[in-house]
C-alpha cells in the first residue's frame, strides 16, 4: 500500500515539490498559455478581459494616478510573473531541493492561473452557485481550478510549517 | 506690542497625527471569490510580519466586509505594497487616509 506523500512539502533546509508526470506536464502547458498571454503585442479583448484580474488598478479614484502607476509599474509586474513561469519550470523539470523565494514563486504562478481560471469560470463566493453555473462544458476547467486549488493549499502549507 | 508676560501659545502636534502625516496612504484589500482564505492570511504575514492572529483577523475582515485596510505608509512605500500584493493576486489599492476611515 503506498503512503500519500503531499505534493508540496518542507524537507530538511528547503521544500520538495513532488507532482506527478501528468500534472506537471499540465501546469507547465498551463504556465506557457499564461505566458503566450502576458507577452501578446496585442491581445484580444477576450484575453484582456482574462489578464485583467492579473492587474487590478491601484488607485479606483484617481485617474492621473492610476495612470502614471501602471506606467511605473505594470511592465514590472509583468516581468515579475514572467520569471516566476521560469522558476516553475526549471522547479517541474528537476527533482531537487528548492529555497524559499523559489516556492513563492511557484506559489504565486499556480495562483496566477487559478485567478485566470476563476475568471473565465465565472466563479463567485455563493457556494451553489459555483455547483450550478460550472456546467459540463465547463467541468474539466472547473476540476483543473479545484486541483490547483488543493496544490495552492498545500504550498501555503509547507511554507507555514517551514 | 504686548507688554503682559503671559505666555505664548504653542501649537504642539499631537503625536498620532504627526504619524499619520508621514503616512497619510491605506492600503486597501478587497475581497474576491477566487484567492483562498489561507493564502490570503500567509501573504499578510509574509509581506507586513503580522502575527497570524492579526493577518487573520484582517482576512477575516476582507472575507466578510467586503474590504479590509492592511497597512498605513507614505505614498512610494504604499505603491510597493500594493505593487507586493499584486504580485501575490491578491486585489489591493490604495488611498488617501481621510477622517472618515
Amino acid at each position: 500500500m503506498s503512503r500519500f506523500r503531499p505534493p508540496v512539502r518542507a524537507k530538511g533546509d528547503g521544500f520538495v515539490v513532488d507532482l506527478g508526470t501528468d500534472e506537471s506536464d499540465l501546469i507547465r502547458r498551463l504556465i506557457g498559455e499564461l505566458r503566450s498571454m502576458l507577452t501578446d503585442p496585442s491581445p484580444d479583448a477576450a484575453v484582456e478581459t482574462l489578464l485583467a484580474r492579473l492587474f487590478p488598478p491601484a488607485h479606483h479614484d484617481d485617474e492621473e494616478m492610476e495612470a502614471e502607476y501602471q506606467r511605473l509599474m505594470r511592465e514590472e509586474l509583468v516581468q515579475s510573473k514572467l520569471s516566476a513561469f521560469d522558476i516553475v519550470d526549471e522547479t517541474l523539470a528537476g527533482k531537487g531541493l528548492i529555497d524559499e523565494a523559489r516556492l513563492l514563486a511557484v506559489m504565486q504562478s499556480i495562483n496566477s492561473i487559478r485567478l485566470v481560471l476563476g475568471t473565465m469560470l465565472g466563479v463567485t463566493d455563493d457556494p451553489e452557485a459555483d455547483e450550478v453555473t460550472a456546467g459540463l462544458e465547463n467541468s474539466s476547467e472547473y476540476h483543473l481550478y479545484s486541483y490547483l486549488s488543493w496544490l495552492l493549499e498545500w504550498c501555503v502549507r509547507a511554507l507555514g510549517a517551514g | 506690542m504686548p507688554t503682559t508676560l503671559e505666555p505664548t501659545r504653542v501649537m504642539e502636534p499631537d503625536v498620532d497625527e504627526q504619524v499619520a502625516a508621514d503616512h497619510p496612504w491605506i492600503v486597501i484589500v478587497w475581497n474576491d471569490p477566487v484567492n483562498l482564505m489561507s493564502y490570503v492570511t500567509f501573504v499578510l504575514q509574509k509581506l507586513f510580519g503580522y502575527s497570524n492572529e492579526k493577518a487573520t483577523a484582517l482576512m477575516l475582515d476582507v472575507h466578510h466586509k467586503g474590504r479590509a485596510v492592511v497597512a498605513n505608509d507614505n505614498r512610494e512605500r504604499a505603491e510597493m505594497h500594493v505593487f507586493r500584493l499584486h504580485e501575490h493576486g491578491l486585489w489591493a489599492s490604495m488611498e488617501k487616509d481621510g477622517p472618515s476611515t
